[in-house]
């Protein structure tokens, strides 16, 4: 066991100092999407921009409220939940994509983890032009709270490291566990507050909102940059989730860690 | 100082079937283990030992080749010493930079043009963004490829890309050179430049380790020999005289 541990950190290490490598395949991983298409990096945002910006209109007519208050809070939910579910998506592909690389070299396994989570950072960025564009629009740039805004996006990323290590290993092992997590995050997504805003539940409904820890990192980053206080609450509850992702990942990484590669 | 020591080195690796690969399965398998016939239709996995209490020592100047049927272990034990693999147990010491040239084109995007993919090449096999630039000229020189390192990866023939990954895999010598196979590249104006690279590469690097079903090869390049045989090494030592164990 002390063997493993010792095995653990210089993986962890390893994924460190390699930030060169994880940094070059997560940035060619996007560049890839875009290599033939004439407007690049653009189509991102403007893919997001136009199925917001279309749904913010019927959405605003459905919830009867109006398109100024509606828009920026379905606009930033959106983009957050956006990388949170992709995060788990494509957390699965994190090893089992990088199988010649891994059956190859001895490399650090916790690279690729770094890798797919870069990868939805930039991902991220590119949708976050719309929010902030939105924002601009609707004359709400100026209230955004940065502070906390700066605080929630890297414990965000935290706790999106460990469920990509963690999903990334499960899925390794179980083929099936992908298609398990696309349809667990299509109910998801309207069990979690981006469409509707949680006080339109009932009281007995609030369960759903303070429990899922989708909804807790969606309100950690959304109320900052709709110029809202966020509830100590929600922080409390986002450090939890992230020392509870940080117990399972290395209570997982110790007994898998080194069987990974004779799953791919 | 280059080194490899291997001690009672043993690989297992488990092998599953559709049943067991996924979770619903394996959850209601287990729920229902009394069902004696999904059990006998191989519920759990099945582990197969391939290699099994594998000892040797190598040191600098040794050319190591790797004699054995096809599914001997050859290329689980190239695995073992590029690192890939963790042995299940047994020791595994190490001294000096590997690399391993099992997949050369490892790391390239077909998307991507010629140079871009020196540099994607060049960081997977560990050097740094600066260090690929600075080599850009020589691999440029050596592929021949001249314009064509302009285009995107994807339109090259298989010769050319070949070349590409050739000469950006061989840029720099390892301590310890891990082959499977030899790689030969191209049409026969590129073979004898890409002929003459690998032999500097291969008398270069401190320790080889070659794994061929070519006996002129591996008298070619190789002074010692390991004969592996369902996992097991049935012999070691000169390589006249492994061949001559294998080949009897």
């Amino acid at each position: 066991m002390q063997h493993q541990t010792k095995l653990l950190i210089d993986d962890l290490l390893g994924s460190f100092t390699s930030w060169r490598l994880w940094a070059s395949l997560g940035w060619n991983d996007i560049a890839k999407q875009y290599r033939r298409s004439f407007i690049g990096p653009i189509w991102i945002a403007l893919n997001t921009g136009i199925f917001i910006v279309g749904f913010g209109y019927i959405g605003a007519q459905l919830f009867k409220t109006n398109l100024e208050d509606y828009l920026p809070f379905f606009c930033a939910g959106q983009v957050v939940f956006t990388l949170l579910s992709s995060l788990m998506n494509e957390g699965c592909t994190t090893f089992v994509a990088a199988d010649t690389f891994i059956k190859q070299a001895a490399c650090s396994k916790t690279l690729f983890v770094s890798r797919v989570v870069f990868r939805n950072l930039l991902m991220f960025l590119h949708n976050a032009v719309v929010v902030f564009g939105v924002l601009l629009w609707f004359g709400k740039f100026h209230a955004i709270q940065w502070g906390p805004f700066l605080l929630a996006l890297p414990l965000t990323f935290i706790a999106g490291w460990f469920v990509v290590a963690i999903v990334g290993v499960i899925a390794t092992r179980f083929r099936d566990v992908p298609m398990i997590i696309t349809s667990f995050l299509q109910l998801l997504f309207f069990v979690t507050p981006v469409m509707w805003r949680p006080e339109q539940l009932t009281a007995r409904a609030q369960i759903i909102v303070d429990y899922n820890p989708f909804a807790i990192f969606l309100s950690l980053m959304r109320s900052p940059l709709l110029g809202q206080q966020v509830a100590w609450e929600v922080w409390r509850a986002a450090m939890l989730i992230v020392l509870v992702l940080a117990i399972v990942f290395v209570a997982i990484y110790l007994q898998s860690r080194k069987k990974i590669v004779y799953w791919l | 100082m280059s080194h490899i020591a291997l001690n009672n080195v043993h690989v297992d690796f488990p092998v599953f079937t559709s049943r067991s690969r996924g979770l619903i399965n394996t959850l209601f398998g287990y729920a229902r283990s009394d069902n004696k016939q999904i059990e006998a239709s191989g519920l759990h996995s099945i582990n197969v030992h391939a290699l099994r209490g594998v000892s040797f020592e190598f040191n600098k100047g040794d050319r190591v080749g790797l004699i054995g049927r096809n599914g001997a272990g050859k290329t689980t034990l190239l695995r073992v010493l590029s690192g890939a693999y963790e042995p299940t147990s047994g020791d595994i010491q190490l001294t000096g930079s590997v690399s391993s040239l099992t997949d050369i084109t490892l790391g390239m995007d077909m998307e991507a043009d010629g140079y871009e993919n020196i540099i994607l090449r060049s960081i997977v096999m560990g050097r740094t963004r600066r260090e690929a630039k600075e080599s850009i000229k020589e691999i440029e020189g050596f592929t021949g490829l001249g314009e064509y390192l302009r285009l995107p990866v994807r339109i090259y023939s298989s010769g050319m890309l070949l070349r590409l990954a050739f000469a950006v895999s061989t840029a720099i010598t390892p301590e310890i050179l891990l082959m499977d196979e030899m790689i030969g590249a191209g049409d026969h104006h590129f073979i004898e430049k890409a002929r003459a690279r690998i032999q500097n590469l291969m008398s270069d690097a401190s320790i080889l380790v070659l794994a061929s079903h070519s006996n002129d090869i591996l008298r070619q390049f190789c002074n010692k020999g390991i004969v592996l045989e369902q996992g097991q090494m049935v012999f070691s030592g000169e390589l006249e005289l492994c061949l001559s164990y294998y080949g009897g």
